[in-house]
This record gives C-alpha cells, structure tokens and sequence, in this order.
C-alpha cells in the first residue's frame, strides 16, 4: 500500500490511559531528561524510599510518567529481545529497584462514596475498605502476570495462597492457587458494590465478611509476597498511585496516613494536579504529612521551565510520534520545526495581512490625530509611510504619538535600515527589536480588525504553558487540519501553513475556554474570571501608546482573598491550569515587592489575541475585590485607562520631543 | 442463546391508538410540551390510565418564570385525572424514595405501570425502571417516549447545541455501579449526543484503554448522525471505532451493546448514554440485565430549560425489565 494512504495524523494518541503498554514506550521521552534539576532520573524514581508527589496541570504528563514506571510497562520493555544475554522480567525489574503497581480511580468511582442517608464516617470506611482491596487486586494481577511469563513458578507460591486466605479472612482449601486469592478479592469488592448499588433504593447497614483498615492489604500483602515467595525476596513495591486530586479530603486522610508510614519493601509515587491535596492531615488526630519530612514534591511546570529543556523534550515528544508514521520515516521527517517552521515571521505576517486590505491599507495609521501638532494625518503619512515593512509604519506611528516629529522618526527608521551608527538608529532598532515588535503586530491585527496569527514551533511551545498535553493537542488539530485542507503540502512538502496553523490554536483556544465552564469546581466563576482576566490583557494589546507591552500576567495577594469560596476557587484555577503560578517569586512591577506572579494559561492567548510568551515587566495588580468582581461578573471595566484616539493634543508651550 | 420478542408502537395522539391501559402512568413534570402529549392522549381517548404519578423537582420548579410557563408545567392538572405528585431533587434520583413508598404511592408488583421518559432526565428513569424491576419486582413496563422535530442551537451553528450547563460531576448512575472490578481492559462505549463537551469530560475521567463510539443511525432527521459527529470531534478522533444504532430503538441499541459484550467479554464495560432518550432507554434495560456493567453519566450544574421544538412521532416500547436478553 501507498505509505501516503496509510497516513494517520502522528498526534492523534493523546491521552495516555488509552495507551498500549507499547505505545508508552514507543512515544516515551522523559520530560527531566538531561535537565539541570537532575534529581529526577529514572533511578531516583524507582529507588529513592520515600514517597514522591508529582503535581502538574492537566496533560503535563503525569499519567504517562506514572504509567512508564508500571510493571506492565517495564515488563514490556524487558520483555523485548535485549542482544543475546536476555534475564527474565524479573531479574530486569529487581535491577531497575521496584515493581510499580499503577492504581487510578477514576472520579466517578470515588465521588460514589458519600450520600444517600449513609453517614461520612461509614462511606470513609467502606472506602478504606474497597482502596485496600483494588491495590490487593492490582499487586495479584502483577502476581498472575509474573507466574505467566515463568518469571515464579506457581507450585512456590502455596505458602502465600495459604497466607492471603487468612489475610482475605477466606477459610483455605487444600490445592488453592493464586487465581483463587484473585476471586476471593473480587467477591469481597463485590460486597462493596452490591452495597453502592442498593444504597440507591433502600437502607441498609454494611458488613462485609471482614472489614479491613488502612494498612492491613497495601502494605500486608506485598510484605506477605515477600515472605511467602522465593522469587519476590528483597523486592520493592512502587505504589504509583494517579490523580490524587479526585480524592476527597476524607479519603486523602486516609491515602496520606499510608503516605506518612512507607515501608522499606513499598513507597509511594503520587501524580496529582497543582493544588491537588485537600488536607495534609491523616486519620491521627494531630499528625499531618509535610513536604520534606514526610515526601518530596516535583512540580512539572517548574522544572520543566525554569530548566529551558522544554522545547528539546517537545522535539523529542514530536519526533518520536512523526518517525511512527511510514510515510514521514521513509522520509526521515522527524523534526517539528521544519513542517511547523521554527519562529514567526512577523514582518511577512504584516505584509500578508496588509495583502488582504484592499481598501484600507492605512488604517493602522489611525491613531494619528487628523489634525495634530505634526501636521495633518496624510501629511504625517506621506513621511513615515514604509512599503517595505508595515511594522517599521507602526513603530513610526507610535513614535509620532510619543511626539517625535515624523521627520526625526522617518530619519530614525532609515539610519537603522541601512546601519548606520547613530543614537536615533540605534534607539530605533532597540525599540523595534527588544521592546515592541511582537506588540506592534498585535496592535496593526487589531486596527486592522484581524486575527493576529498564532504558527511555528515557538509559538506552540509558549501556547503549550508547560504542558506537554497542549502541544500534542496544538499539533494534532494543525495536522488534522492541513490534511483536509492541504493534503498535499503535508505529505508531499511537509509543511502546514500558519494559517492552518492559527486555526488549530484557536480552534484549541476556544475549546479549553468551553471547558472552563464545565470545570466540576467552580466552572462558573472559573469561565468568567478567564474571560475577564484575557479581555483585560486584551485592552493593554490593543493600547496606541504600548504603554505595557505584551502584558499578560497578574499578581494578587492569595492568602488575602476572601470569602473562603473564592480563594478554594482560585486554588482550582490553579489545580485546573486555568491559572498559572509563575515558578519564582518575582516584583510585580518594575520597582514593586516580591510576590507570586501568574499568568493565564497561554493557550487562551489566540482567543484574546494576547502575546504568549512571558516578556515580564508589568504585571496587573488585582484587588481582592476585583479578583472578586472578575469571578462574579459577566464583564468588568479593563484596568487600563483608555487612551484618548486620534484628539489632537492640547496646545503646548514646550516643543515636541525630540 | 435464550431470545424474545420485543414491541415498539407508534402512537396517535388524536385517537389514542397504540396506548395501552395502565393502573399508573408516570410522567414528569416540565413545560415542554412533549411532556404531556402522552397523558393527554389517555385522557382525551379515555383509556384508563389509572392514576398518575408526577414527578416534579424542585429545580424544574424554581426556574418557571412566567404564568404560561406555570400553566404548561402544571399541565397534568386539567387533565381530569387522579394525580400523585412525587417531589425530589433532579440532581439526585434516591431523593424521590421517600415519598414514593408513601402508602397513597406505592407501586406493587401486580401493578400494570407505563413510565414517559420524554420529560425525564436520563439518570431519573435509570434509577425508576431498576426501582421498578429489582424492588419492586415488576416485570412488564410500557416505556412512551415523544420525539422532537428538532433541537435548539443556542448560537444558531450546529455547533452551539448545549443540552447541560455550568460545571459538569460524571457520576455513577445511582444503582449501576457494575462490578467494581478495576483491574483488566476498560472499554467505554459512548452513545453520542450534540454536547460534545459531555463526550470528552466523561471519556478523560474513566480513562477507557477503548472507546467505542455509538452514533444514532437512522437518526430522527439525516443531518444530526453529522452533528453528533462534528460536536464530538475530539472524541471521535482518540476512538478506535464508531458504530451505529437507530435513535428512535432501544431495542437495537441493546442488541448492539449484547453484540460489543460478546466480542470483549473480559472487558470491564461502562456506558455513557449521551445519546437520544430511546437509545438510553436501551442502554438501561442491557445493564438491568447485566449488573456487571456500569453506567457513568456527566451531572451538571443546570440543565438547558429547552433543547427541542415541537414534537413528532410518539412511540411505545414494551419491555420485560425482569429478564431482557438480546434478540429480536
């Protein structure tokens, strides 16, 4: 078959629980990988005793990390013919330094323990009760798995099976095997269950054929392994426990007392959202668990920023999924940058842009005064007019609004076009180069009444916030799309135009603010706040006099906000990476204390037509209360003032600036 | 393989044929005028419908804001028939036990009960028809369903349909939490609707290693089986397959599902009904017979006040809920 007929869009795989063990590892890129925070090593991870809690927004990338450390993984990947000198899955796993265990309950499962006329002390039971027996569930699956792939013979295993009928409080029978212990665990679930299910139409007590706490089956039955089985002597559990956040403060309690006494044989591993924990208390009174006594925490987003090897792993993230597709390995198509292209062109940008205007080419010259101090609009014009470049036009305009005379600034443009060493020259390129260039194309878009675009693989890394998710996301709508729309560009030339490119981003913009609203905490107030948050920052993009420019981030005061409900919804901004918390303290303005900074997930940025990278200066001081108004209200006045447009100025008795 | 028969009718509302004659109706109150168009037919017609039992919620309720409004939603009143009204929250079915097994409202096993699911949310008639198999022990329930001759697209783009809004809980349907079971292959099968943002929430939160998507096929007009799958893109994009049922027949919704059952039995299922109300219909009567499988939907903070216009066809379903089985 043609490889082009068999194209599949390389980003279609997205959600890493939809994975094939193979696939993990296929498209596995480790996001610490050659990262200066190298703490995070697979080594590490598999071997460091304590419990480590990684937080990170939604699609930073958690699951796939939690999964490739999961003995159905690992034992795939040791399962692959290694040369000659190949060890049972076994031996490979003891030498890597634990087994991981991954256990994930999915929301709608944990949100089932609570109400109908059962009291919150009971569901908190029957909860401990049903978690004890899913991890005993998940360490027997581990068990049958290693019997199948003749990693432990089953006649060595009597002692344990003998063993865990009497920790499952199963009376044992001569010639019981493994597969035994695995149904008495799934009748004891099932207890649980039938109660869930007829909780729903009548009251009833529950009473299980045994009860068992915290402790008695995630720690008991691994130690019971140990004991019982030759094979498993000196081998490690890793719990690699996902989504903690789904869990209820009640539950956490219980998950966090677990946290709190590893064992040297089983430890934990937590992937959870930022903000994930709702309580640090266990279930003794007084004792709670703390970061660096009890665990350690690695957040996704600052290491993976602060570290700069982001866009090196995006690559490797890109790459692996393009040599997946025949046609582009044929081809030897595995770099990114080259079908995406690697930054914006702005210039062409502007030019294209203008290419559309038939009729009002000049409108980005507007907010010059039709009658002002420098002489009239088509005057002003005529001077500062650049075919060549219309972002040079912008500029201009915005120095003849900073009243420098058009002449000054034509002469300006010109020393810096053809180099020549002057202070006007000079001070041009710095103004056209570090300070404005991105904010001028923003400003001439929205004069323009257009889009600005948002393409290339540095645009998609800053879209990206962070998170791996996104960009695969960005990718796979921008692949889909040029293979409606430009079949042959993609697979013939292997490139996908920026405008196909800014479809996809805001296409994925509006669809993430959707969501927003659908967020099960406070999705409301939550669709608002970013609403207003993206049109404030929108005014300041959209302001003749750039007096801040590419201003995208806030500061406000957390632990002053209140009422309390406002506060646990900003927390959710953050668990949900609406919001944004930048890795460092920073001054919020230039001159300012030190205070948390944040921003709006850049993925908004094409919906509000905001700049996407973090350019730093100015930050927008919130109130508590306009933090507040920003939750509650449909719209709020943007904090920046208005600019008065195109008003002549008043009369000065000082000469303009020169 | 142990087979029945099953029956769907259609209904005209202006003669009354196709009903059946019941000892209680149940209906919900709402002032969708699908709502009563059943009800009505038994009362114009004068087919006895024995009592009828209304199920009114106070969120419905609260959010009537004018005197038509409250005239339509209170529908049932002029229709000259004995009512019980059973009150309960929407967002939690279980809420409606107590005044149910009140003495005046108690249904018994002997009782021949027709249940309208058109005005019903999804998780409500779920919960009644277990109630009304399992505890009660009924096994023969006529199901009415009206359908609408169209939808409302709040923005006028296809794309704009919103059936729910405000923060979304997927939760367990009360009373189909299946079997517990975690370990294995997760399969989720989604019978799509136009609220693609449903779709994706539940699909992220059970974490399926498969989706199988369910279109609605024949659909109730030839552009929604392409609406369903516009809207859920995303979804439809990540599936590993998308099957077809007709929108308007549970029964062959349950026969798909029996048929998707059989080639993954090892599979833990879980169904998302985010599709019509018959296919729904469908997807209840194959997890009453199949306990181990559960059924997960997304609760919202409010549901649109109107999602449809008009009403079109009328139909009835008999179902034994005691012990359905595929075939036909």
């Amino acid at each position: 078959m043609n490889s082009a007929h068999s194209y599949k869009n390389p980003f279609s795989s997205y959600n890493a629980n939809l994975m094939t063990p193979r696939e993990i590892l296929d498209f596995w890129c480790n996001p610490f990988f050659g990262l200066r925070s190298g703490e995070v090593n697979e080594h590490h991870v598999f071997n460091h005793k304590d419990p480590i809690v990684f937080q990170g927004g939604r699609g930073t990338g958690k699951t796939m990390f939690l999964r490739y450390f999961s003995y159905e993984v690992q034992a795939e990947r040791f399962e692959r013919p290694q040369g000659s000198g190949r060890c049972s899955v076994l031996d490979s796993l003891r030498h890597q330094g634990a087994i991981g265990i991954y256990v994930r309950l999915d929301g709608a499962v944990v949100r089932d323990f609570q109400g109908r006329g059962v009291s919150e002390d009971m569901w908190d039971k029957i909860f401990c009760q049903y978690f004890e027996l899913d991890v005993c569930q998940k360490y027997l699956e581990v068990l049958e798995a290693l019997l199948a792939n003749g990693s432990i013979e089953e006649g060595g295993t009597g002692e344990f099976v003998k063993g865990a009928f009497g920790l499952l409080g199963e009376r044992w029978k001569t010639g019981s095997r493994v597969a035994d212990v695995v149904k008495v665990v799934r009748r004891r679930i099932s207890e649980i269950t039938n109660f869930r299910a007829d909780a729903s139409f009548r009251r009833l007590e529950f009473s299980p054929t045994k009860a068992f706490a915290s402790q008695d089956l995630t720690y008991g039955m691994p130690e019971l392994m140990l004991k019982s089985i030759p094979e498993l002597d000196q081998v490690r559990f890793l719990l690699l426990v996902d989504e903690y956040e789904n869990f209820s403060a009640s539950q956490q309690q219980i998950l966090n007392t677990l946290l709190k006494f590893p064992k040297t044989f089983a430890t934990f591993r937590i992937g959870m959202r930022l903000e994930g924990f709702h309580t640090f208390e266990t279930i003794s009174p007084e004792e709670f668990i703390k970061r660096g006594r009890d665990y350690s925490g690695v957040v996704f987003e600052d290491v993976i920023i602060k570290d700069r090897g982001y866009r090196e792993f995006l690559s490797r993230v890109a790459a692996k999924r393009l040599l997946a597709v025949p046609l582009f390995e044929e081809k030897g198509w595995s770099d990114i940058t080259a079908f995406l292209g690697k930054k914006e062109d702005l210039e062409a940008e502007a030019k294209e842009l203008l290419k559309c205007q038939r009729k009002g080419r000049h409108r980005h010259f507007e907010p010059i005064p039709t009658h002002g101090p420098a002489g009239g609009r088509e005057e002003v014009i005529g001077q500062i007019e650049c075919r060549a470049n219309p972002l040079f036009e912008m500029l201009n305009v915005l120095w003849v609004l900073r009243r420098k005379s058009p002449e000054d600034t034509r002469q300006a443009m010109e020393d810096y076009i053809n180099k020549r060493s002057t202070g006007a020259g000079a001070k041009y390129k710095t103004d056209y180069v570090d300070k404005y260039k991105l904010s001028l194309m923003f400003l001439m878009a929205s004069l323009h009444q257009r889009d600005k675009l948002y393409y290339s693989f540095n645009t998609f890394c800053f879209l990206s916030s962070g998170i791996v998710g996104n960009f695969i996301e960005l990718c796979r709508r921008s692949f889909q799309l040029a293979e409606f729309e430009e079949r042959h560009n993609l697979l013939e030339d292997g490139r996908i135009a920026p405008r196909i490119q800014h479809a996809a981003a805001r296409e994925f913009g509006s669809a993430e603010l959707e969501m927003v609203s659908r967020i099960r905490e406070y999705g409301s107030a939550l669709y608002r706040f970013t609403k207003n948050m993206g049109n404030s920052f929108r005014s300041y993009h959209r302001d003749f006099r750039i007096r801040y420019p590419e201003t995208n981030q806030f500061t406000v005061e957390m632990s002053a906000i209140s009422p309390e409900k406002y506060t646990k919804a900003f927390r959710a901004a953050i668990r949900w990476s609406v919001v944004q918390r930048k890795p460092r303290l920073q001054g919020a303005s230039p001159g300012k204390g030190k205070g948390d900074v944040y921003t709006l997930n850049r993925v908004f940025a094409p919906v509000f037509q905001i700049s996407p990278r973090t350019r730093g200066g100015y930050s927008v001081q919130l109130s508590v209360e306009q933090l507040r108004d920003y939750m509650d209200k449909e719209e709020v006045e943007s904090p920046l003032r208005k600019p008065s447009r195109a008003k002549p100025s008043t009369p000065s008795l000082f000469p303009p600036e020169k | 393989m142990d087979t029945r028969r099953y029956e769907m009718t259609t209904i005209d509302a202006g003669t009354g044929s196709g009903l059946t004659p019941v000892d209680k109706l149940l209906i919900a109150a709402g002032s969708d005028v699908r709502g009563h168009r059943i009800a009505t037919a038994y009362a114009t017609n004068k087919v006895d419908a024995g009592s009828l039992l209304v199920f009114e919620f106070d969120e419905r309720t609260e959010q009537l804001s004018s005197a038509e409004e409250t005239e339509d939603y209170r529908g049932y009143e002029q229709l000259g028939m004995p009512v019980r009204v059973v009150r309960g929250g929407i967002a939690d079915p279980p809420s409606c036990l107590k005044e149910l097994e009140k003495p005046e409202n108690v249904l018994s096993r002997e009782d021949r009960v027709a249940l309208d699911i058109t005005l019903f949310t999804k998780p409500y008639f779920f919960w009644i028809l277990k109630y009304l198999s399992v505890y009660v022990g009924i096994s023969n329930v006529s199901a009415y369903y009206t359908e609408p001759e169209s939808y409302r697209y709040s923005a006028g783009t296809f794309d704009s349909y919103q059936s729910t809004y405000g923060p979304l809980h997927v939760r367990e349907m009360p009373g189909y939490p299946g079997e517990g079971r975690a370990v294995g292959s997760r399969l989720l099968v989604v019978l799509l609707g136009f609220d693609g943002q449903l779709s994706t929430a539940i699909n992220d939160d059970v974490a399926p290693n498969k989706t199988i998507v369910v279109n609605g096929f024949p659909s109730y007009c030839p552009k929604f089986k392409d609406i369903s799958l516009v809207n859920n893109e995303r979804l439809v994009a990540g599936a590993r397959s998308v099957m077809y049922a007709p929108a308007h027949n549970p029964f062959e919704t349950y026969n798909l599902l029996q048929h998707i059952r059989d080639k993954r039995e090892d599979a833990v299922m879980t169904i998302a009904p985010l599709g019509t109300k018959p296919m729904a219909l469908g997807a209840c009567l194959f997890a009453i017979s199949n306990e181990d499988v559960r059924v997960v939907y997304p609760l919202p903070e409010t549901y649109a006040k109107k999602t449809t216009r008009a009403s079109w066809r009328s139909w009835r379903y008999d179902m034994d809920v005691s012990a359905v089985t595929a075939g036909g």
